[in-house]
């Protein structure tokens, strides 16, 4: 992991949780990275760039907290219309 | 009967309908060791309700768990592949290993690999739907709805369609 500069904004923001939430700054800065870890994740996961059982990984979670943390935010990663498309028609040949 | 390989985001939909022993009896369902960790180890970890769902399936042999070797196809399309996790990769080696009919799975990202590679697949949506005939439409229409919160809501509504007859969307 680089080390890295923090500016001065978000330096305050660190110690603003720092204060609030009771804990040094390493646990602060790790729980806002986290933080930030775990909002790009779903995103990657909303836009279907990664899969459920690969944002769990990545956020070393389960499949279910990935899930109940996507409905929560509104975020439902189906399938494209050619997809769909394609569903219907395998489903129609084989059942 | 038609042989079915789940991933674990085909498994919970499914189970989320409250129609899985319905429709895990109509077909032949398996998945792999990954998903059922995935699904029922880690789910019942975080007491999960679906977890002890899916368990009492394992349990009573509705649902197959199967260990599973690498294969050559599979290797060939996960090669290089980074979007996927463990459960949809041993699922795809899983569906080549049983020669199975298709994949259920509405997952994005792994829908866009087996789009690419030409493996068949069906949503859950489109499953709950098409066994309508054996589970009875009036219980297939409440499994649908309970999935609303998983599934977009012009799909659900096109299911729904679909199901009072409708038509397609």
């Amino acid at each position: 992991m680089p080390e890295v500069d923090i500016p001065p904004n978000l330096d305050e923001a660190l110690r603003l949780r720092v204060e609030r939430e009771h804990v040094d700054e390493e646990t602060a800065a790790r729980e806002l990275l986290y933080q930030g870890v775990e909002d790009y994740v779903l995103d990657l996961y909303g836009e279907g760039e990664i899969s459920l059982s690969k944002a769990a990984e990545l956020l070393d979670t389960s499949v279910h907290d990935i899930l109940r943390k996507s409905r929560k935010r509104g975020i439902k990663p189906t399938a494209t219309e050619e997809q769909v498309r394609r569903s219907r028609e395998t489903a129609e040949e084989l059942l | 009967m038609v042989n079915l390989v789940f991933d674990s985001d085909g498994l919970i939909k499914i189970a989320k309908s409250g129609l899985h022993r319905e429709v895990l009896q109509v077909v032949e369902a398996s998945i792999t060791e990954e998903v059922e960790r995935e699904t029922v180890v880690e789910g019942k970890r975080n007491m999960y309700e679906d977890a002890y769902r899916l368990e009492e399936l394992i349990e009573d042999g509705t649902l197959s768990v199967r260990a599973v070797e690498r294969s050559a196809n599979g290797e060939d399309i996960l090669r290089d592949r980074r979007s996927l996790g463990e459960g949809e990769r041993s699922a795809l080696h899983l569906y080549f290993e049983t020669s199975a009919d298709a994949i259920v799975s509405d997952d994005r990202a792994f829908l866009s690999v087996l789009e690419e590679n030409d493996v068949p697949f069906i949503r859950p949506v489109d499953l709950l739907v098409k066994l309508s005939k054996d589970i009875g439409e009036k219980e297939s229409l409440k499994g649908l709805k309970r999935m609303g919160d998983y599934v977009r809501e012009k799909e659900l509504r096109d299911a729904v369609k679909t199901l009072e007859g409708r038509g397609d969307a």
